[in-house]
């Protein structure tokens, strides 16, 4: 297998590995359609939320070709440069969008989700720090933590709370 | 690679520091700007918690010491200091 067909392969791997997180959140935006609270903020929020989804896709499959590829330079890659910059992305535009929506950052699906995704990130770095002979045990770990961060996000598990004008109160908002 | 990727985050984090400090924290407590820390602020929590993994994990790649690693978490809190930290690295 010469060094072109390998880079084709995890090429095609992050991909694949991709579209089912690119249908999921395809699946979000249109959940979320009749749930905006002002038309004027619409366009902002589908935009960050797009962005987030984005970032999450990067995310999950920087993690998910950081397990299956097979050269430990393709692995770090995928931790280091595809991963890493996901799950700092994810956050950042996440937050934009919560803010947008006056989501409260104590919703119990969020501290779930923050987590998780950086138990994820941790394993993932330090599955990639040498080759490991039991590579699966990790994998399942980090795939895992994503997985259950991606359910809490996308489901709203818990309930929401709703920002109000004095912010010691919020409202619960079941999913 | 784990260098230059420990290299980037500690840029990174370095400078949501240095936007906090030097842009955010004087236009909420000169200007009276209350927001100005929420987003910058949040942005440097993310960048200090994947810091941290990053500094984790290449301390154990490089095999440094607990005091070389708490040297490069010390770093994290202090403007500037990260791309020291980063530099001597590469040094």
């Amino acid at each position: 297998m010469g060094p072109n067909t390998t880079r084709m392969s995890w090429w095609k791997r992050c991909a694949s590995h991709s579209a089912a997180t690119a249908l999921a959140g395809c699946i979000d935006l249109l959940a979320i359609r009749d749930r905006l609270p002002h038309q004027g903020v619409v366009l902002d929020i589908i935009t960050l939320r797009f962005l987030k989804w984005i970032a999450l896709f990067l995310l999950v499959s920087g993690t998910l070709s950081a397990f299956t590829s097979s050269r430990l330079e393709d692995r770090q890659r995928a931790a280091y440069w595809m991963a890493t910059p996901g799950f700092v992305l994810t956050w950042v535009f996440g937050y934009q969008a919560a803010e947008k929506m006056g989501i409260s950052l104590g919703s119990p699906w969020i501290s779930v989700t923050m987590l998780s995704s950086l138990s994820a990130l941790a394993v993932t770095v330090w599955s990639v720090e040498r080759d490991r002979a039991m590579r699966w045990i990790p994998a399942v770990v980090a795939i895992g933590a994503l997985a259950i961060g991606t359910g809490a996000m996308t489901y709203k598990i818990g309930g929401t709370k709703i920002k109000t004008a004095d912010t010691e109160h919020t409202i619960e908002v079941t999913p | 690679m784990t260098r230059q990727w420990f290299t980037a985050v500690a840029v990174a984090e370095g400078l949501s520091l240095i936007a906090l400090f030097g842009i955010a924290m004087p236009l909420k407590y000169g200007l009276g700007i209350e927001e100005a820390t929420q987003v910058v602020g949040w942005i440097h929590g993310v960048m200090v918690f994947t810091y941290i993994i990053a500094l984790w994990s290449t301390a154990r790649v490089y095999e440094w010491s607990w005091a070389q690693t708490a040297l490069g978490f010390v770093a994290s809190l202090i403007p500037f200091a990260p791309f020291v930290f980063a530099k001597k690295l590469h040094g």
